[in-house]
């Protein structure tokens, strides 16, 4: 049975990149998308996806905000970090309870970048 | 009153990253092959009017920046493929491209070296326009693609924080 996801990052032009990856590349259900943190949180609750995949730096909401909403509800949450931010807010993350990052730009024509991907995906479903 | 201008030689010994950067960020992105026909420039302030002005922030502790992505109607829409342009659309794309331009910036040592780690912010688009960037000193220039001449203005202005 594939692995269900949500997507949400602030720009649609992104979304469409990682739903054509998660489908395409990882035959992965992809649920949802949303634009913010709210978003994030709404559609959790409703799909309580495997994977959700999630920006940092949205209006509303950040993604570091939602986050710790999802996690303190549920705390098993599987969320993926996609972000271009570096340094601690990515390290403020992971400290919360996120299972892995991607640094964006997302590189998906690079084999290597795809192999390190779907790497970070497989270490959050082993765990 | 404390000093808060960035000086310019330490501008000048980065522009090569900053034009590196925005070559790779656009290629990445867009997937299309840039390249810098003209060198950079360490300026007192931002000079970018043009049909698209996609400006972004980003600060930390110790410096505070804007970067200004500007663009003329033809050069953007035969950067995207496309015959119109809506604002939100370009808001959208040139935004993440912008975002993914600062992420990029921050992996490269020389620049963290000298600036560390910025955080960035949302962006704003400008349609038309003209940045309001006036007495900080950055760093601009353009970067090339498509068969057309077409071309991306690249500004960053940084100053340290009060």
């Amino acid at each position: 049975m594939a692995k269900t996801t949500i997507i949400v990052d602030d720009s649609s032009f992104l979304v469409k990149q990682v739903v054509g990856f998660f489908e395409g590349e990882m035959k992965y259900e992809v649920l949802a998308t949303g634009k913010d943190g709210n978003d994030a949180v709404a559609l959790y609750k409703k799909h309580k996806p495997d994977l959700l995949a999630l920006d940092i730096t949205m209006p509303n909401k950040n993604g570091e905000q939602a986050l710790e909403e999802i996690l303190e509800e549920f705390s098993d949450a599987n969320i993926l970090i996609i972000s271009a931010v570096r340094g601690d807010a990515i390290l403020s993350c992971m400290d919360k309870g996120a299972k892995g990052y991607i640094e964006k730009p997302l590189k998906f024509k690079d084999a290597d970048f795809v192999k390190d991907f779907k790497d970070t995906l497989n270490e959050i479903f082993e765990d | 009153m404390k000093n808060i201008e960035i000086k310019p030689e330490n501008l000048k010994r980065l522009i090569d990253v900053f034009s590196k950067v925005g070559c790779e960020c656009l290629e990445i992105f867009f997937n299309q092959k840039a390249n810098i026909k003209s060198s950079w420039a360490v300026v007192s302030s931002l000079n970018c009017q043009f049909d698209f002005i996609l400006t972004m922030g980003s600060a930390s502790h110790d410096y505070k920046t804007v970067l200004a992505i500007g663009s003329s109607k033809p050069s953007l829409c035969n950067l995207l493929g496309q015959q119109e342009l809506q604002p939100d659309e370009v808001l959208d794309v040139l935004g993440e491209f912008a975002n993914n331009y600062y992420g990029m910036l921050a992996d490269e040592k020389t620049f963290t070296n000298e600036f560390g780690i910025l955080i960035q912010s949302l962006p704003i688009l400008y349609a038309e326009g003209q940045t309001l960037l006036s007495f900080i000193w950055g760093v601009e220039g353009k970067i090339y693609f498509g068969e057309n001449d077409d071309s991306l203005y690249f500004g960053y202005a940084i100053q340290k924080q009060e």
